[in-house]
């Protein structure tokens, strides 16, 4: 939980330094920053998962074991199936909180690797108001898009008997 | 009764389990014979429902030998064991529907 609680510009200076020096050297790249969000947000899905498979009944692996099914097909056909909500909460929280995140990446981000949000702060400080509420706007839709196709792909978890 | 039965027996030699600290089960030793009925009857908390998963062979006896038949199962797993279970919470899963609940077994 230690990387979801320290501030955002700790960490981005934090992997600044890190990894500038051989033998990792990965500032400047696009690495450093699926690194960062990854380990940022990680915490989050990892809680978010661990409270959702603490609510599967055991028997239920159980069960298909029992059934004759091996270990990859019962996370296949039953856990993975019942965490689906679990699974598209973390992933949007992830995505979103990526998508949207200043405080980090204003540190990791270079000519090559920008991201959308540095280069909003970039243009707001040159006072082009108007390229950076097109950015923002744009950035809306494309969160909004993403999230609905990530709804559309992973779906909701269907219980039979919660139709009744 | 003409039809040709499947049951084995099912038998424990002296089966012990234990979580970390805690002796679940000590030298348990019984038999019962193949097409026999049998009720385990004990207070909560005896060790009845790790003897029926040891049965089973969802829980790994700490020392002791299982018996199903002839064939020592002590260390065999799930579907080596060709044992059926029905859990006291049911089990169904959720997200399927009754006959894919009781087609389940059927599939590949």
């Amino acid at each position: 939980m230690l990387s979801f609680a320290i501030p955002g510009t700790v960490i981005g200076v934090s992997y600044v330094l890190a990894y500038k020096v051989p033998p990792i050297e990965l500032t400047g790249t696009g690495v450093i920053l699926v690194l960062c969000f990854v380990f940022r947000n990680m915490p989050v899905g990892v809680r978010g998962g661990i409270a959702a498979m603490s609510q599967l009944d055991k028997s239920l692996d159980e069960a298909s074991l029992m059934l004759g099914a091996n270990s990859f097909t019962t996370i296949q056909r039953i856990i993975l199936l019942l965490l689906r909500p679990a699974i598209f909460s973390s992933i949007t929280y992830g995505f979103v909180r990526a998508i949207t995140s200043i405080s980090a990446v204003i540190f990791l981000v270079s000519a090559d690797y920008d991201m959308a949000t540095s280069y909003i702060i970039g243009r707001v400080e040159h006072g082009d108001y108007g390229t950076a509420i097109t950015y923002s706007s744009v950035l809306i839709v494309i969160m909004l898009a993403v999230i609905m196709l990530m709804q559309l792909l992973i779906g909701k978890r269907k219980l039979h008997n919660e139709s009744n | 009764m003409n039809e040709k039965s499947t049951a084995a027996s099912v038998e424990f030699r002296n089966v012990c389990k234990s979580y970390a600290d805690v002796q679940a089960i000590k030298d348990v030793l019984f038999k019962v014979e193949a097409g026999h009925l049998v009720t385990l009857l004990d207070p909560s908390g005896c060790g009845k429902t790790t003897t029926l998963q040891m049965v089973a062979g969802l829980e790994q006896s700490t020392s002791g030998q299982i018996y199903i038949g002839d064939q020592d199962v002590t260390k065999a797993s799930v579907i080596m064991r060709d044992v059926g279970m029905v859990f006291q919470s049911y089990a169904l899963f959720p997200h399927m529907s009754v006959l894919e609940n009781v087609a389940y077994g059927l599939r590949e």
